[in-house]
């Protein structure tokens, strides 16, 4: 497989996990380290779900779907809501004590055991040919289609839906939004449950690509990078900063060494931060005052 | 003189519940068992703890090795060696186990080592642990038994390199061979060795990497191995690590043989991937062998509502075997130093789980180590064994795939 | 006329009174008694829970190092780990290269955190909030990889083993000598973190940490004090990293991940950010309440079906325990003392007259 087919797919999955970072940092301003266990608890309920539907993977994907949102809109309505307002260390940390229970709980109900739902589902685990040499999987294909499809909808989900505009608005000045009669908290726990769906496809189609278990909260954290590279708040920025994050990684891994592979988009990140402290597409934070 | 009378009787009726303390001996035989339970290796460790403790339930339900049922503490480690610190302090100093067995990392080794010589409490490797280097020389820890793997970083490459060698005479296959390891010391080490064995036999090695535990994706490095034309590829690393490098280099196209090493989840992973070419090499027998004991630890698990799978829980059940088996020759009256020299006159007989007896000596506290492999077969839709089993004698193993 | 007013007021007529640190006679009490119940405590406790307050003495040297650069000086830092790492194994290879004794190894990590600190802290000139904390998370990473890469290199795949310390001939083997050194240690390293807080250099920290523009308009170097944070906030983690290195007898890579790095987050959050007592609190809760989850759990009979999913659930526990504090009051453990405080000085009132 050629090096830009892969690195294309890599974007693309980096993408899918990079919009729901945005998204939260656009509703509530914060880093969201349970990122990772949301991805895996919505992945293992699709898991159940062909499970239990015996190999429906229509069933499963809208029950992991529901299942996700409705855990993006509780996580935001019993956690960030009341921490509102407090330093931003705060809601990292509830963040990471998000990620440990939900981690824990994961484990408790389906066992530490490695899945492979693959098993479950045939036909998307073969390939179709590109260009003559060049093949890609079922898997690999549906990654960048819905990478695609989830930036083009959202951003005509924030440019058009009343919604989106309202989403726009709370990015830009929450104070100003509540003031002029847009339900802030609506809206939040609207954009919570939106990226912990995101987090839930990604994870699906990880799962189904290599395997599935608690213990692949990791791979979400790899979505914060090209999110912060692109600006923490910017849709389009994401999708660069994916694909930079994947070039560096894959280009590393190839050339250099794989070990390289892991600090790659952190030396990236501090070289992008350094010459633009707020991402390529990030608005600046609010001008400086005494 | 009815005073006389009380106290005499104050003081008979004290004797007696002293003599009768001292009379009842032993009521229970404390164990102790730290073992990675949760943190980032458990799914490798988990299933021997559930196995060793289901094994112990059915024995004391079956009234307990001697008559004397078995009091066990079982404390997570999270494979960190501050918790393994703490542990073996909670298990040696404050509740006086006559024995530790141990269930993780090599890293969680040094603290409990260092408590088990201070208190001279016996310290069993149990499960996957695996045994250090100097088990079986005059160096060896004498409160020390290692009846878990035999495959460290030095080791390892014995078995397994002359494994890759036989499977590519025997596919009439020219061998390049691709060497992976994860990026922790450990593995690093192992693949190093391997890399050193595989030239002295002449063998062209032509890439080698190590993977971050945290990566993402490795198609990266996965492009890199095929580039490299390896037709062949061992890792010594956690399984997760092998299955992300399968995954990534099977969905390049590539075709080749994937061997790795073995742990708890082994024999499940090839049973759900079904991938012909992939091969685990194991020390002790997969189910399929369906021996009679594979039997009675699926019983046994159905009892006890044990919900992983059957095959991952041989060695744990191996290990209760073990310590039963160390407890009936401690005898009724059982110390901690009665229990250190008992080891060495025992003889387990795992039931086939491990094709030879463990038994300790004082040169070896060691268990000698045979290993096999397996691979699905496409055919019979099975796992299947693809070799004999193997003597490891501290050189390099002869290796004989059957057809 | 409320149930404490006969007690002195804060009132401070000099400088020398505003910049005492045992001022009122309430603080004298508690620090007397603090002092006393610290000492007798490895009489009460259990080898077991001696170890487990050493591990507790260690943390709080490292968190109040953290709690200097997020909590005074206002610097999200999420490198912590990478920099106990550092100091580990700095102490580690001196002692494995040139067999150096612990009284040498000490100093040494704290000058090579010294070092680190103002590396790391560079980004801090330019990044600020979640980007400089991510940046900090890089370091922690680039750190941990070339540690791991040392330790492969040298050909040390199970980790270093270090020897109990040995200080002026007396060998701190037992759980009961590292208990009174360790002690010793936070004892200075509180009152030396507590005097940096009333010098010049610990009020341009927290002018920087209350708005930096402004304190660059009124003449302080924001530049240099940022380092200067970094600078003594990683040496102070490096030395506590030597500590844990000699205390745990071991030092390999692995140790130093992210549940390490959660802890002290955790320590300094919970504990109250800014908050010095703040600080040990949540260093003791952190430590602690694991261990005491565990006791509560192996005592109840209704949880002994659950096989071993309950260390599982053990740790879900510490994790909504966590959230629950954090909800409920995100000033953390200070934030609730001080409202307890407050609660009995004002009583029966309910509010102070004037904001204090």
């Amino acid at each position: 497989m050629s090096l830009l087919l892969i690195i294309a797919i890599q974007a693309a999955f980096y993408t899918l996990l990079g919009l729901g970072y945005v998204l939260i940092y656009r509703a509530t301003r914060v880093l969201n380290l349970a990122h990772g266990d949301v991805m895996v608890f919505g992945a293992f309920i699709f898991f159940q779900g062909l499970v239990t539907s015996g190999g429906s993977v229509v069933v499963a994907a809208l029950a992991a779907l529901t299942g996700a949102a409705l855990l993006g809109g509780l996580i935001y309505a019993s956690i960030m809501r009341p921490l509102a307002g407090y330093p931003v260390a705060v809601g990292v940390l509830a963040t990471i004590a998000l990620g440990i229970t939900l981690r824990s709980a994961t484990t408790v109900i389906w066992s530490g055991q490695t899945r492979y739902p693959a098993e479950h589902v045939g036909r998307l685990g073969g390939g179709f040919e590109l260009t003559p040499g060049v093949s890609v999987s079922g898997v690999d294909a549906l990654i960048i289609l819905a990478a695609v499809a989830a930036i083009l909808g959202i951003s005509l989900f924030l440019q058009r839906a009343a919604v989106g505009v309202g989403m726009r608005g709370v990015a830009e000045n929450v104070l100003l939004a509540a003031q002029r009669g847009i339900n802030i908290h609506a809206i939040n726990a609207v954009s919570w449950a939106a990226a912990a769906m995101m987090a839930t496809i990604a994870g699906i189609f990880f799962s189904l690509k290599v395997r599935l278990g608690p213990d692949i909260w990791y791979v979400g954290l790899a979505g914060f990078a090209p999110a912060l590279i692109g600006g923490m708040d910017s849709v389009r920025g994401v999708a660069l900063g994916a694909l930079i994050v994947a070039a560096a990684e894959v280009l590393a891994s190839r050339y250099i060494a794989p070990q390289v592979s892991l600090v790659a988009p952190f030396l990236v990140l501090l070289v992008a931060l350094w010459l633009r402290p707020w991402g390529i597409f990030g608005s600046r934070e609010e001008l400086e005052r005494v | 003189m009815r005073r006389n009378a009380t106290v005499l009787a104050a003081g008979l009726s004290l004797a007696a519940s002293i003599l009768a303390g001292a009379a009842n001996a032993q009521q229970t035989y404390k164990i102790g068992i730290s073992g990675a339970a949760t943190g980032p290796a458990s799914p490798s460790y988990l299933p021997h703890i559930e196995a060793i403790r289901m094994y112990l339930r059915q024995l004391n339900d079956k009234g307990g090795a001697n008559g004397v049922k078995i009091d066990v503490i079982f404390v997570d480690d999270k494979a960190a060696p501050s918790e393994a610190a703490s542990n073996a302090k909670r298990l040696m100093d404050d509740e006086q186990v006559l024995a530790v067995g141990l269930m993780s990392l090599s890293s969680t080794y040094a603290p409990m080592f260092q408590a088990a010589t201070r208190t001279k409490t016996p310290v069993l490797l149990l499960g996957q642990a695996v045994c250090p280097g100097n088990a079986a020389g005059p160096d060896k820890n004498p409160l020390v038994f290692c009846g878990g793997s035999t495959s460290d970083p030095n080791t390892a490459g014995y078995w397994q390199v002359p494994l890759v060698k036989a499977l590519a005479e025997k596919h009439g296959d020219q061998l390049k061979l691709a060497l992976v390891a994860a990026d922790i010391p450990i593995s690093r080490q192992g693949i190093d060795n391997m890399e050193q064995l595989a030239k002295k036999l002449g063998i062209a090695v032509v890439d080698k990497q190590a993977l971050p535990l945290g990566a993402a994706d490795v198609s990266g490095a996965a492009q890199r191995i095929i580039a490299s034309g390896a037709n062949y590829v061992t890792s010594w690393a956690p399984v997760t690590t092998a299955v992300q490098m399968l995954a990534a280099l099977r969905r390049q196209g590539w075709n080749g043989w994937y061997i790795h090493n073995h742990s708890a989840e082994a024999e499940d992973t090839l049973r759900q991937l079904k991938d012909p070419k992939l091969v685990m090499s194991p020390e002790y027998a997969f189910t399929v062998e369906k021996l009679p004991v594979f039997g009675e630890i699926e019983s046994a698990a159905k009892k006890y509502g044990v919900t992983l799978p059957a095959d991952t829980l041989s060695l744990g059940w191996a290990s209760g075997m073990m310590l039963e088996a160390a407890l009936k020759q401690c005898g009724a009256d059982c110390t901690r130093e009665k229990l250190a020299t008992a080891l060495y006159g025992i003889r387990v007989d795992t039931a086939g789980i491990y094709p030879d007896p463990i038994s300790w000596s004082a040169q070896s506290h060691t268990r000698p180590a045979s290993f096999t492999a397996y691979a699905w077969d496409t055919k019979s839709q099975a796992v299947k064994r693809i070799t004999d089993w193997s003597r490891v004698h501290g050189d390099l193993a002869k290796v004989k795939v059957l057809d | 006329m409320s149930l404490f007013s006969h007690l002195p007021s804060t009132l401070r007529t000099s400088y020398a009174a505003d910049s005492r640190l045992l001022d009122t006679a309430f603080v004298r009490f508690w620090a007397v008694t603090g002092l006393g119940v610290a000492l007798a405590l490895p009489l009460i406790l259990t080898n077991f829970w001696t170890g487990v307050a050493n591990q507790t003495l260690i943390a709080i040297v490292g968190a109040l190092a953290l709690n200097l650069l997020m909590g005074t000086t206002g610097q999200i830092s999420l490198g912590h780990a990478g920099f106990i790492a550092a100091g580990a194994f700095t102490a580690a290879a001196l002692v494995t290269h040139l067999h150096a004794p612990f009284i040498v190894t000490l100093p040494a990590a704290a000058l090579i955190g010294a070092v680190l600190g103002v590396l790391v802290g560079l980004p801090a000139l330019r990044l600020k909030g979640l980007y400089l904390a991510v940046s900090t998370l890089a370091a922690h990473f680039v750190i941990i990889v070339g540690l791991g890469q040392y330790q492969a290199a040298i050909s040390y795949g199970s980790g270093f083993s270090i020897g109990p310390p040995s200080l002026a001939g007396l060998e701190i083997s037992s759980e009961l000598r590292w208990y009174y050194l360790l002690l010793l240690v936070v004892l200075l390293v509180l009152l030396m973190n507590l005097n940096w807080l009333r010098t010049a250099f610990g009020r341009a920290w927290m002018a920087i940490h209350h708005k930096d523009v402004a304190a660059e308009a009124l003449g302080i170097n924001v530049h240099v004090y940022k380092l200067l944070a970094f600078s003594a906030s990683t040496s102070l983690t490096c030395f506590a990293g030597a500590l844990w290195a000699w205390h745990t007898g071991f030092v390999s890579v692995e140790a130093f991940d992210f549940h390490m790095l959660i802890q002290y987050l955790a320590m300094v959050i919970i504990g109250g950010l800014g908050s010095v007592l703040g600080t040990i609190l949540g260093a003791i809760f952190a430590m602690v309440l694991p261990h005491v989850i565990t006791a509560a759990v192996e005592k109840t009979p209704m949880l002994k079906g659950l096989g071993t999913q309950v260390f599982e659930l053990q740790i879900g526990l510490f994790g909504v325990i966590m959230l629950l504090f954090l909800i409920l009051e995100p000033r953390g453990l200070a934030g609730i003392w001080m409202r307890v405080r407050a609660y009995f000085q004002l009583w029966p009132f309910k509010y102070r007259a004037w904001e204090s």
